[in-house]
């Protein structure tokens, strides 16, 4: 189910929006790292460490772009993703410790299909021409974010094992 | 023939005002300057069914029972075969009793004691709204020489608050009373007049001030002297006047008795309400205890200071709940699982308790660990009037991280710090800087959980240490007498230990006595220095199981020829059975 | 001068080591975002839990904590509320521990009404011990301990929570994280007993909750004060039903118990009195 569209008044409230997602994104991307790390899967960690950096940099970048703005505050519930859009519901819960790492990567791309899909939703629909502009460059930025992640597909195209078995029976830690 | 102390017993059926008749009698005897103790005994009903009181008295400070009651005074014969086990009685005996009661039960007129009766109800009768108990109690205080002033002060003492009315009728039927003992001459055919070798109005005059306080009292006092200001708490026999007596002197001094739900929710909002900063109670009984066990053990793992007094009762499980015993030591000193150091303190007597409470909550603060104090039913529930008790102040500081000594500059907090003492420094919920999680879960010294041998072999030794380095001083036990033969005991069994060991001093045996506080950790040195002379060692306590013993061997600190005087409750030990067993020992 | 903490800042360095996938990972991140917005400082939190995969919170978080055992977190935090009533008291822990072991004391809580949060992650199963059924879980549902399944009805949370006397009760899901920080801010502001219910899927035991997007609903969309309404709407909740339920302003804990802890001044003088008490 989804939650309604929202309208974007002003580039301010776009990259308030953006900021907020995309550092959450990075936030829980690192979770994913750290927990797939600790679990012993390294392979797909890789992927998210990867994934991570590209994040990284898109974060960066809209920093730059925000310099001197003054941005709304956005309360952490009013992030106006569609409900089967937000990045972090997704990323964690097909997340599997024994996840393998062609996995991860539609994980990965996944995030970025429908943050993809949010700006193109922008545009579309969207009545503040500054906002569209932005919205269909941060369209195309994703575009490319996303290609980049796919050509890494190539590495894994001849790894035949869907899911890793775990020869190990489950701990009692406590 | 003078003597210094005597006991009298009162029964009859609940409502009956058996009770009543203790209270008023032991406050007068208190305020004519006798000193003394009270215990009360009742059938399981709560209200109505039987009801008994047992008293002794002395011209000093006494704390023991006797041997066997001069006089028992009965209203009536209403079950009183449940209490005969508790009056011993003998033919220097003196039973005052109701005519219109009936016929003497067959159990009685067994004992070689004499009998005097008196119609009770008519001579009640003839005083408006007159009662048989105080007519009664007058028969006894005539015997006693007991003055107006301390009779009256007693009454209205005691029933004040239930008007003017009762107050008037009460004293008129006591002077009714010693009137009728007066013109009756049973009391001196049979040497029943007691002459006493020292003035008990000595007792007015000195400096000291004279209290009357229960045992129950007495704790609850020592834990507000050190500084306790939270108890969570659930109801349980023997323990419950303990936290009616602190929840409203609590709110008084800026703290506060929350009623839990459970055992199991009493000791977790202590360990909450410490870790929060505030010195911290529960008291209760054995099956209590045993709820608690599990609390206990987090305490000592995740070294936060709390206060658990156990009263202790008839075991196990349910047990007798309306009678003393000394067998919950086992479960003080074993109770947890895994190897959990803490301190096990016992009072010896219902002065002591002040002392021994405040001491074990002052040690808990200062060593961060639990401290288990052995009270039992016998000190609890009775009543005495004693010498007000004084002892030094110890330190009862906690060793807290306040953020005048921590700043953000030095390194990470180290809650579980490995310092010599053994004392890390905790730090209190709302400082900045020094923020850290307490487990239950083995740690290592920051806090983090940890299953590291090199963790777990540094904590546990932490644990120990900053108990077994402390010095606790000379207050570790009572050490009394000299000589090679030697009584080990703990607790309630302190005092009448120590009667045996006078009159057996009496008849010129060297008796050196060792009544223990400090159960655990034992002071093991301490202990072999004062058993260093001892011919013959013998330990005595009221419980079936030789619990003290088995855990003095255990500790090697007992002489492999040592003895064991150990029985059961729900009777209260006697000295002459102490004496008896020394004799045939030596 | 305050600084102004992101929820980053009120995550501690120890790594959570719950599965990937765990659906407790999304209720770390949308506590901090509800303390960082609600702008609660760090030592002034004191968090507390029980035993099991839920309970390993507190480590997570950069505040007071306090890790006890299984079942007994809402009696410590009574315990340290009563005491510290300036303190944000905070309890976390799962279905087992906050419905099994920990039953009672959940019952006495909610009638406290003492003001802290609690936050119970239920995913239906006993996850540290290898997948046992939990209070909640279904009966039919299979595992080694019930080969049959438990043949028992589930614990209902928000109807024993209405029923005892809790003055807030709300349902969450990880999987919907903005909302649930919406939740929690509004649990963290309310004056009294804060209940709410996460659903928080196992990835390792429980793999076919990751149907549960699929199938929870976003039913109440405010709360009510009604609580004759609040029982009709949970009784006829098929238990996925998200949002606020009930919430109601009743006197909290601290206004109707005498308990005031005062540690700074000294009570030498009352201490004298209550012993004269005993003199004859």
């Amino acid at each position: 189910m989804s939650k309604e569209f929202l309208m974007i008044k002003s580039p301010e409230h776009l990259f308030a929006q953006v900021y907020a997602m995309k550092c959450e994104s990075e936030d829980r991307l690192q979770d994913l790292i750290d927990s797939l790390n600790q679990h012993n899967n390294k392979a797909a960690a890789d992927i998210f460490s990867r994934t991570i950096e590209l994040i990284k940099r898109s974060i960066e970048n809209i920093e730059q772009r925000i310099q001197g703005m003054q941005l709304p505050e956005i309360p952490p519930w009013e992030s106006q993703w569609h409900y089967d859009v937000q990045p972090d519901l997704v990323c964690i819960e097909n997340a599997h410790y024994l996840m393998s790492p062609l996995q991860a990567l539609e994980l990965a791309i996944y995030n970025e299909m429908r943050l993809q899909e949010f700006f193109k939703q922008q545009v579309d629909k969207g009545v503040n021409e500054d906002v569209r502009l932005i919205a269909s460059e941060l369209f195309f930025q994703e575009k490319q974010l996303i290609e980049h992640i796919l050509s890494w597909k190539v590495q894994f195209e001849n790894s035949e094992i869907e899911q890793n078995e775990d020869f190990d029976p489950p701990n009692i830690p406590e | 023939m003078s003597i210094s102390s005597f006991s009298v017993a009162v029964t009859g059926a609940g409502g009956s005002g058996a009770v009543t008749t203790g209270l008023i009698l032991l406050e007068t005897m208190a305020q004519q300057g006798f000193y003394g103790f009270m215990i009360r005994s009742s059938g399981p009903q709560i209200r109505g069914g039987e009801s008994a009181v047992m008293m002794r008295f002395d011209t000093n400070e006494m704390l023991s029972t006797n041997n066997q009651f001069d006089y028992l005074l009965a209203l009536d014969w209403f079950n009183i075969e449940r209490f005969i086990d508790e009056i011993p009685l003998g033919a220097n005996s003196l039973i005052i009793y109701d005519l219109s009661a009936g016929e003497v039960p067959e159990i009685l007129s067994q004992s070689k004691a004499q009998f005097v009766g008196f119609d009770l109800k008519k001579l009640a009768k003839s005083i408006e709204g007159g009662r048989s108990n105080m007519v009664g109690l007058g028969l006894l205080v005539n015997t006693f020489s007991l003055s107006n002033k301390s009779i009256n002060k007693a009454v209205n003492k005691i029933l004040r608050h239930k008007g003017e009315k009762i107050v008037t009728s009460s004293i008129a039927c006591i002077k009714t009373g010693m009137e009728e003992q007066s013109k009756n001459n049973t009391w001196s055919v049979h040497n029943m007049t007691p002459i006493f070798e020292k003035d008990p109005g000595d007792a007015l005059k000195t400096e000291s001030t004279r209290w009357s306080i229960t045992g129950n009292e007495a704790c609850g006092l020592g834990a507000l002297k050190a500084g306790v200001r939270f108890v969570a708490a659930y109801p349980i026999t023997p323990a419950t006047e303990i936290l009616e007596w602190l929840a409203p002197r609590l709110e008084n001094l800026g703290g506060g008795l929350l009623q839990a739900e459970d055992e199991l929710a009493s000791i977790n909002m202590i360990i909450g309400a410490s870790f929060g900063g505030v010195p911290s109670l529960t008291a209760t009984s054995g099956p209590g205890l045993s709820l608690m066990m599990e609390g206990i053990g987090l305490a000592i793992a995740s070294e936060i200071p709390i206060v658990v007094v156990n009263v202790t009762r008839g075991g196990p499980s349910t047990g007798i709940p309306t009678k003393s015993e000394q067998s919950d030591l086992n479960i003080s000193l074993y109770g947890c699982h895994g190897d959990a150091p803490h301190l096990v303190l016992a009072p010896l007597n219902i002065s002591d308790a002040v002392f021994t409470t405040y001491w074990a909550s002052c040690l808990a603060e200062q060593l961060q660990t639990v401290a288990i104090v052995l009270s039992d039913q016998f000190i609890g529930q009775s009543r005495a009037i004693i010498n007000k008790p004084s002892f030094h102040e110890v330190n009862c500081q906690r060793t807290t991280l306040s953020k005048e000594t921590f700043s953000n500059e030095q390194e990470d907090y180290q809650r579980y710090e490995i310092l010599d003492n053994g004392v890390s420094p905790m730090s209190i919920p709302g400082t900045k800087g020094c923020m850290y999680t307490a487990d239950g879960l083995e740690h290592n010294s920051k806090g983090t959980p940890s299953s590291m041998s090199v963790d777990h072999i540094a904590q546990l030794e932490k644990r120990q240490n900053k108990l077994i380095q402390f010095d606790y001083g000379a207050q570790w036990a009572e050490i009394s007498g000299h000589g090679d033969v030697v009584l080990i005991t703990w607790g309630s069994s302190s005092a009448m230990v120590n009667e045996a060991a006078q009159q057996l001093q009496k008849q010129a045996y060297a008796i050196k006595t060792v009544a223990i506080r400090l159960l655990m950790p034992l002071p093991i040195e301490l202990l072999s220095e004062a058993l260093k002379d001892a011919k013959k060692v013998i330990v005595i306590e009221q419980n079936q199981g030789r619990q003290l013993f088995h855990y003095l061997h255990a500790q090697n600190s007992l002489p492999l020829n040592a003895h064991a005087f150990a029985r059961s409750g729900p009777l209260p030990l006697r000295p002459h059975e102490i004496v008896k067993f020394v004799q045939e020992v030596l | 001068m305050t600084i102004e903490l992101k929820p980053k800042d009120y995550k501690s360095d120890i790594k959570p080591v719950w599965c990937p996938g765990c659906g407790h990972f999304s209720i770390l991140s949308a506590l901090t975002k509800a303390l960082a917005y609600l702008k609660i400082p760090k030592h002034q939190i004191g968090f507390v839990s029980g035993i099991g995969c839920s309970s390993r919170i507190p480590a997570y978080v950069d505040s007071y904590g306090f890790h006890g055992v299984h079942g007994r977190g809402l009696a410590v935090a009574a315990g340290l509320k009563a005491v510290r009533p300036d303190l944000h008291v905070i309890v976390a822990g799962g279905d087992g521990d906050g419905f099994s072991i920990g039953g009672n004391h959940f019952i006495h809580a909610c009638r406290r009404n003492m003001d802290m949060l609690y936050i119970v992650m239920d995913n239906q199963v006993y996850g540290m011990t290898k997948g046992q059924a939990s209070p909640t879980t279904a009966p039919d549902w299979v595992n080694k301990l019930t080969p049959h399944g438990s043949g028992v009805r589930p614990f209902e949370p928000l109807a024993i929570a209405l029923a005892s006397g809790s003055s807030f009760i709300a349902r969450g899901f990880s999987g919907d994280p903005s909302a649930m920080s919406k939740i929690l801010v509004e649990a963290l502001q309310h004056p009294g007993f804060s209940f709410v219910q996460v659903l928080s899927p196992c990835k390792t035991f429980r793999p076919e909750q990751v149907e549960w997007k699929k199938q929870v609903h976003n039913t109440f969309i405010e709360p009510t004060n009604d609580s004759v309404l609040a029982a009709q709407r949970i009784h006829s909740d098929d238990g996925m039903g998200l949002g606020i339920v009930f919430q109601c302003k009743i006197p909290v804990w601290s206004q109707h118990s005498s308990i005031q802890v005062d540690t700074q001044n000294s009570f030498e003088a009352k201490i004298e009195t209550i012993t004269s008490e005993f003199e004859l």
